[in-house]
């Protein structure tokens, strides 16, 4: 602890300087810093886990689309929300190219950031055979 | 007074900041790993479509099986392909370079296999 003579209006009574508390201060400063890196890490791992869920879905659609069915609805509703599909085939060489496009919405604090994932897949289109009697 | 009392300036920040860092390599580890899961991701799903375009000439056509996967893998994937395939099914293995180039010392490839055939009646 440490004293000084003061200046002013109390001139002549020591300044006490208290240390005591700058424990919880310094925690209340550091506090939001710890908890933008946590933050950093959990919205990490939901983009990992989102975008693992595209490239499987991806996967998926192309073999659906390859096989020459239509996309059910049970599939679109298991997509993240706002995902968007994108179907190209190519004739000339029996390939499919599917593609999700999905946009997600991260905040840091006060700061909210998009970022766009995608996930592509190809299949090969099977051949159609007409059905006999 | 008590003199041996030890102030508190600064103790919590040296706890705050090393925490932070720690959260910080978490948060760097996770990174890397995820490219790597994604990478993992992407070469099973490359494998999967890889043996389907080759299990469609098991049918009729056995002894190009592998030409039609392979000859797939190469224009659609840009990847070369292991490829075994007999009477009733075809069997794919992939392998490509760890995307990460820390985690490629420990994990140099990361490796695929699929396996399709024709289904059975039952």
């Amino acid at each position: 602890m440490t004293s000084e003579v003061s200046v002013g209006l109390d001139e002549g009574k020591h300044l006490v300087q208290r240390s005591h508390g700058y424990a919880i201060a310094e925690f209340a400063l550091a506090i939001p810093a710890l908890l933008i890196v946590v933050a950093m890490s959990v919205s990490l791992v939901g983009l990992t886990v989102t975008q693992i869920q595209l490239e499987s879905a991806a996967a998926l659609g192309a073999r659906i689309v390859g096989r020459g069915d239509p996309i059910p609805d049970s599939f679109r509703n298991s997509l993240p929300e706002g995902t968007e599909i994108v179907i190209e085939p190519d004739a000339e060489v029996e390939v499919v190219q599917f593609t999700l496009k999905t946009t997600k919405n991260i905040s840091f604090m006060l700061f909210p950031y998009r970022i766009d994932l995608t996930a592509s897949s190809r299949a090969r289109l099977e051949p159609v055979f007409e059905e006999f009697g | 007074m008590d003199r041996t009392k030890k102030s508190e300036l600064g103790q919590i920040s040296i706890l705050v900041l090393a925490t932070t860092i720690a959260f910080l390599w978490a948060t760097l580890a996770i990174g890397m790993l995820a490219e790597v899961l994604v990478a993992q991701q992407r070469l099973n799903a490359k494998a999967e479509a890889i043996a389907l375009a080759g299990a469609l000439e098991i049918e009729f056509n056995q002894d190009q099986a592998c030409v039609v996967a392979q000859e797939f893998s190469t224009k659609n994937m840009g990847t070369k392909t292991e490829c075994v395939a007999d009477s009733t099914n075809i069997e794919i293995l992939l392998s490509e370079p760890n995307p990460n180039r820390f985690l490629s010392e420990f994990l140099p490839n990361i490796e695929a296999s699929s396996r399709a055939g024709i289904a059975s009646d039952n």
